[in-house]
């Protein structure tokens, strides 16, 4: 099997890529399709990501393999995550399918520190999470909890 | 969605993993089954330190702790370890490091109950806590087995008799700090030294009493990296020959140790090539020509106070 130079990534809706192999095996996943595909591993489906978070997946492979040491790395990434919070889930969600333990660390992180801090309510509020715990199940569980708290 | 979030291996505050539980079932169903997210109880400065650890080892996703955390807590006290062996010894069979550090009500009984519940213990630290005796170690000894770094910085109640129960149990130990515990003679140390070989980490932090009889004997812990002899005023340059052949010491400690002079020093710069961290502090006795030798010898050489 020749390793063509450009592989082609097709997101959930349809939109196509073409990237260096460089830059697709950059995901694991992608590589593990590739060396075991056959002679059709020119085009990839990822049906778990759509075009516009694939574009942005893409974006982040591009830049950490072809510049891997170059000084703004790490202020590119800063930036790669000034993203509004559902964007940052599927870039989480994506490289998770994808298998790109840096971005999936990177996005996991942001979220994190989303979290840190925040009462319940600000929790459920930033990421639009319905509550749906009843009165009691949720008293319930905050006394259950409750040894956790300064007080 | 939550599932991949929370699968990515966050490392949230506990208070923060704690909130998330609260905010919808699918969530908190997916959180009280991810095992990593429940490996440690930190309660270290709180209030009711006691109570609350009983309320949080009551609940099942944490019966698989392997480190909790008390130091310097309030409120925990023996009644609560020995209501913790009485009703949880399930939860602490997993238990690898505990941290006690400057909880002074605790004495020989709590650590009789809190070792009998948690024999998988490898790591132990209890600073600061003039309570505990020989008896409270030799619970130690008999109830864990695997026991690897042992803290006991402050325990000024502890004596030979301790030490030698150490070295009888723990072969294998590899770090040990007797700061200023003050009853500990040469005989109680040579115990360690000679029964403990593998001991990478030892503080002798404050204890001056120590003659060149013991600390000669140090050549024989060839896997040394870490040794404060603060405060060692009896370490002469004849000590510090023997302790120049370990090779792989890399943080050494002679502040106050006021009988060393040029000769111990040039010896140890020759032998100890690894080293990254060296305090002449307070030593009158050394002068330059020290200096001379450990830029020769010591490429590594960081730090030098």
């Amino acid at each position: 099997m020749t390793s063509s130079k450009t592989i082609v990534l097709r997101s959930s809706d349809g939109a196509t890529f073409e990237v260096d192999e460089a830059v697709a095996l950059h995901s694991l996943m992608i590589k593990h399709r590739i060396e075991t595909g056959g002679a059709d591993s020119t085009t990839i489906d990822v049906p778990e990501v759509t075009g516009n978070t694939l574009s942005k997946v893409i974006e982040y492979c591009k830049k950490h393999v072809e510049a891997p040491n170059s000084d703004d790395l790490k202020s590119f990434d800063t930036d790669f995550v000034k993203v509004d919070q559902a964007v940052l889930c599927h870039l989480a969600k994506a490289s998770y399918y994808m298998n790109i333990k840096g971005l999936l660390d990177l996005s996991s992180k942001t979220i994190a520190d989303m979290f840190k801090g925040k009462t319940v309510e600000q929790i459920r509020e930033t990421f639009h999470i319905k509550n749906d715990f009843t009165p009691e199940e949720e008293e319930e569980l905050r006394k259950e909890n409750s040894w956790n708290l300064f007080v | 969605m939550k599932i991949i979030i929370t699968s990515s291996r966050l490392r949230l505050p506990q208070r923060d993993i704690i909130s998330l539980l609260l905010v919808s079932s699918p969530l908190n169903r997916t959180l009280v089954t991810l095992p990593s997210l429940w490996l440690v109880l930190d309660f270290h400065e709180m209030n009711n330190a006691g109570d609350r650890l009983i309320a949080a080892l009551s609940l099942p996703r944490y019966h698989n702790v392997k480190q909790i955390i008390l130091e310097f807590a309030q409120g925990i006290e023996d009644k609560h370890l020995s209501i913790i062996r009485s009703q949880f010894s399930g939860s602490l069979k997993n238990l690898e490091h505990l941290n006690l550090n400057r909880c002074q009500k605790i004495s020989d009984n709590g650590i009789e109950d809190i070792t009998k519940a948690s024999p998988s213990l490898k790591i132990f630290s209890i600073y600061w806590n003039v309570r505990v005796t020989d008896v409270g170690i030799s619970h130690l000894v008999n109830n864990c087995k695997h026991i690897v770094d042992l803290y006991l910085s402050g325990c000024k109640g502890i004596s030979d008799k301790s030490l030698q129960m150490i070295s009888e149990s723990y072969p294998h130990l590899e770090s040990l700090d007797i700061t200023r515990c003050v009853k500990i003679t040469d005989g109680g140390l040579q115990h360690v030294i000679v029964k403990c070989t593998g001991l990478k980490n030892l503080n002798l932090y404050a204890l001056s009493s120590f003659t060149d009889g013991v600390y000669k004997k140090l050549s024989l812990l060839t896997e040394l990296r870490f040794l404060d002899l603060c405060g060692a005023q009896n370490l002469s340059d004849e000590g510090l020959f023997s302790i120049a052949k370990c090779k792989n010491i890399r943080t050494l400690n002679l502040t106050w140790c006021v009988r060393v002079t040029d000769a111990g020093v040039i010896a140890i710069a020759q032998g100890c090539t690894n080293l990254e961290f060296l305090s002449l502090f307070g030593i009158v006795g050394v002068t330059d020509k020290c200096l001379e030798a450990l830029s020769k010898f010591c490429s590594n050489t960081r730090h030098l106070m």
